[in-house]
């Protein structure tokens, strides 16, 4: 196989030119935690390279100490050969780089033309007309739909991150790093993006990518950087022969995935426990997004939300948890009617929730990962009026899915978590509740491989207590792995309900992005939409 | 369990480096540049403050007026941490301490000559008057999204300016020679003194509020609840808290604190209402607040600092013939110093 030869460890690097930029022997340590040990790494004019590897493998520290963020404690860098220090972002910057974190850095009060105007704040005068032009002539070139005048808050995470990129492009980077950028994107999204990226290649821009999705990799990047555990498994100057396979192989190491093989036999059950009557609800800004959604959740059924993101799913969701008021139409959870109720009445209901976005969402910073399970998960525990701490300890070691997930320690102070951790302590708080009805956003979000398989093990489980699972995703193979039903939320309707099994995850994607004018290319007709 | 220890000292280690942190900035720093004010000024800054610690803590005299000024800036402090920890910030607690002060003069007036069992009655008047105070700001917040922050300064304002109002009329004490003064309460009302000092049984109150408060901010689930509004209102809405009525709450609360350090002044120090009275203590508790990071605890120390600062201004006019307002440059800097750190600690 031609991937076991070693690029980066060598010095001659053959065809290759010197490296725009490189890292040598960076080792980074957090406290006793080694985040990066001896990382090699080069990126070149021209290529796109991707940083492959599991949660917690390094790809983000080895990225972030490239842009200054964090001072290795040994190691040094070279640009063009020549060596230079990298102290800030500053610096990073005036090297020629420009970073898009995976958690955004916007202002969300202001407007996306403010945001990139301080971004560029340094310069003396500020032309917000001749800035405006330049974003959309950028915008256009690179087919980003990017609105100047929308204020951030409104726009979700795949809007937010091309705000981002657009404002790096701004300042005239030639290397371009990327967190994890395909994570806050549309499954429709992707392959735009993607070929931005080579457009951006082509144009000989340097693009350092990191990613845990193989599929991406394959389809874009030159050169890969597999990395576990702190450590640079594999880099390799060529993709030729690498399969996917082959690619999880070298990310997990010898463990193999052994994960849901297919979908479990149809045990639909049970009573309806959650059922929504003609739902409309409005955006933000004030617009119909949802309406006419008829929606029935039964004990011991999983029913999966396709659907592009920003399509009415964050609404919808918020409806059924009592935190957006309906336009229209009623919920009912177990015969008791709950649209107009509180937040706190939909909780009691046993609807329980994986927000969409947990750091927003549901984290406060300054509580211990123990303090969020207390205010939000496991029953009271009181002791002559005051929070009985340890009997919540207790009750947190043996709360479901706590130790299957891997929740951080439970006195880690929130704001020190990582988002992948940050999701797992969301994921084992809503299951701590023991819900009737679990309402799970885009559950896998910052998830590895291992602990995305858990978690769909976990539904699955609930599922077999009688559990009724909403699911909200755009991974069509996530959905098809364990949804019972799935349904489309597309141009304003929820279409559907379908039954896996008979329809193609082809024609799903085209009512994702067509809604019900989509006609199938084989079917040739209008695909039947059941009311 | 030895988790939960584990969680506990790391919470404790966390608390107490940033309020170690802040406090010398906020206190030593300003020092340094008052003395350099000192010396600009022609005065001899050693000899001055020398001067300066003899007044307030050189003495048992000047110890007991400093408690005397520290225990109604403690809880003015109070009023502005419970609404902080709920992600509120408080700059009434001026105008709420001279509505409390109005509330206990109120209700002596109606209440007349009575024996020491009003106490209580014009006590749980004065927090009314200061909860009511703040509960305007607290309504304004919840029902029309109104910052309370502009709301609280502004109400400060209408504050002094109803009292002032109320007594040169309907509470003006009529023997007073057309001073605008309450009638002086009669001395069964007063709080019971030490040994002919200004200390008065009622400067309990602040520990004994400042206790309670911390018991409920830091052990019980009102208190986490009311960290989590704080930390991340839409978390706390996801979590099914009614977040409008925790702002009321903590409104209520702290107008009733600010009330409380009106009581003390009217019923401890002064024994009846004037338009000056507790003048400026609520920004010197909203400063002390700040000075430690809004624990509830810390701010009898900080409370204590500047009570020490403010008794002390008489010995600058005394020994170094500077205006006893000139302490304010002093308190002054150590604003700035606390503003400093905020700004530090938020970038790093």
């Amino acid at each position: 196989m031609v991937v076991t030869d070693s690029g980066a460890t060598g010095g001659d690097q053959g065809s290759l030119p010197v490296p725009l930029l490189e890292a040598r022997g960076v080792t980074i340590r957090f406290g006793d935690l080694v985040a990066n040990q001896d990382v090699d790494f080069s990126i070149y004019p021209g290529e796109i390279h991707a940083i492959l590897g599991e949660n917690g493998a390094g790809k983000s520290t080895i990225l972030k100490s490239l842009f200054g963020v964090y001072h290795p404690q040994a190691g040094s860098f070279f640009k063009e050969g020549h060596p230079i220090r990298i102290h800030s972002p500053a610096d990073a910057r005036s090297l020629g780089m420009g970073m898009v974190f995976q958690d955004l850095r916007l202002v969300p009060a202001f407007t996306v033309l403010e945001n990139i105007a301080l971004a560029n704040s340094r310069n003396a005068s500020l032309d917000l007309g001749r800035l405006r032009g330049r974003i959309t002539a950028l915008a256009e070139r690179y087919h980003l739909t990017v609105d100047p005048d929308v204020p951030v808050w409104q726009l979700d995470l795949a809007g937010r991150q091309r705000v981002e990129i657009v404002k790096v492009l701004l300042t005239g980077a030639n290397i371009i790093l990327l967190d994890e950028p395909t994570s806050v994107l549309a499954l429709s999204e992707v392959d735009a993006f993607l070929a931005m990226l080579r457009r951006l290649r082509d144009e000989g821009h340097a693009i350092v990518m990191v990613t845990h999705k193989m599929r991406e990799v394959l389809a874009c990047a030159g050169r890969v950087t597999v990395m576990r555990a702190g450590r640079v498994v594999h880099t390799t100057n060529s993709l030729e022969g690498l399969n996917e396979d082959e690619l999880v192989r070298l990310m997990i190491g010898d463990w193999a995935p052994t994960g849901i093989t297919g979908r479990p036999a149809v045990t639909r059950a049970g009573e309806p426990v959650l059922r929504v009557d003609n739902l409309s609800v409005k955006d933000d800004k004030g617009r119909l997004i949802l309406s006419e959604v008829n929606l029935t959740l039964e004990a011991g059924e999983i029913i999966g939300v396709a659907g592009i993101s920003g399509n009415g799913q964050r609404e919808l969701a918020e409806a059924l948890l009592g935190l957006r008021p309906l336009s229209a139409g009623r919920i009912i959870a177990h015969d008791e009617t709950l649209s107009g109720a509180p937040a706190a009445a939909f909780l009691n209901a046993g609807i329980a929730s994986i927000p969409q976005n947990p750091r927003e969402e549901g984290v406060v910073p300054g509580l211990t990962v123990l303090e969020h399970f207390a205010y939000d998960g496991l029953p009271r525990r009181e002791h002559r009026m005051q929070v009985d701490w340890a009997a919540l300890s207790a009750d947190f070691a043996a709360a479901p899915a706590v130790d299957e997930l891997n929740v951080p320690e439970p006195g880690r102070v929130a704001a020190t978590l990582s988002g992948g951790n940050v999701q797992r302590m969301m994921v084992a708080r809503a299951l701590a509740r023991r819900p009737r009805v679990m309402v799970a956003s885009y559950p896998t979000q910052g998830l590895d491989i291992a602990t995305t398989q858990r978690l769909m093990a976990l539904l699955l489980g609930l599922r077999g207590h009688g559990c009724g699972v909403l699911l909200f995703s755009e991974d069509l193979s996530e959905l098809y792995q364990v949804a019972d039903v799935l349904v489309v939320v597309t141009h304003g309707r929820m279409l559907g309900p379908f039954d896996p099994v008979k329809i193609p995850a082809y024609d799903v994607a085209g009512l994702m992005v067509a809604g019900d004018g989509y006609r199938s290319n084989r079917l040739g007709h209008p695909l039947e939409v059941p009311a | 369990m030895s988790v939960f220890t584990v969680g506990l000292t790391l919470r404790v280690k966390r608390d107490f480096k940033p309020i170690a942190q802040r406090f010398g900035v906020a206190a030593v720093l300003p020092v340094a540049l008052f003395a350099l004010f000192l010396m600009l000024a022609g005065v001899a800054p050693i000899d001055t403050f020398a001067a300066m610690l003899q007044s307030s803590v050189g003495s048992s005299y000047g110890i007991g007026e400093v408690l005397v000024r520290a225990a109604p800036f403690a809880l003015t402090a109070l009023a502005a941490v419970i609404p902080a920890r709920a992600g509120l910030l408080n700059v009434g607690a001026e105008g709420q301490l001279v509505c409390g002060g109005l509330g206990v003069a109120a209700m002596a007036f109606a209440l007349g000559d009575v024996s020491p069992a009003g106490i209580p009655l014009l006590i749980v008047a004065g927090m009314a008057g200061g909860a009511a105070w703040a509960g305007i700001a607290g309504v304004l917040r919840t029902k029309l999204q109104l910052s309370e922050t502009i709301s609280t300064l502004l109400l400060n304002y209408i504050g002094y300016l109803l009292v002032a109002h109320v007594l040169q009329g309907p509470l003006k004490d009529p023997a007073s020679f057309n001073w605008p003064y309450s009638a002086p309460l009669s001395d069964a009302l007063r709080f019971a003194t030490l040994l002919g000092s200004r200390v008065n049984v009622g400067m309990l109150l602040a520990p004994l509020a400042a206790g309670v408060l911390a018991v409920l901010l830091f052990r019980t689930y009102w208190g986490l609840n009311l960290r989590v509004t704080g930390g991340n209102p839409q978390a706390a809405r996801r979590a099914g808290i009614n977040v409008p009525r925790t702002y009321l709450t903590v409104m209520l609360i702290a107008g009733a604190l600010a009330g409380l350090a009106g009581v003390l002044q009217v019923m401890g120090v002064e024994g009846r209402l004037r338009p000056t009275s507790g003048v400026g203590f609520g920004y010197a508790g909203f400063l002390a607040a700040w000075m430690v990071g809004h624990h509830p605890i810390w701010v009898l120390l900080s409370a204590l600092l500047l009570a020490a600062i403010a008794v002390s201004g008489d010995a600058l006019q005394i020994t170094a013939g500077l205006p006893a307002s000139s302490i304010n440059i002093l308190t002054a800097l150590v604003l700035l110093g606390v503003l400093a750190r905020g700004r530090a600690q938020s970038r790093g």
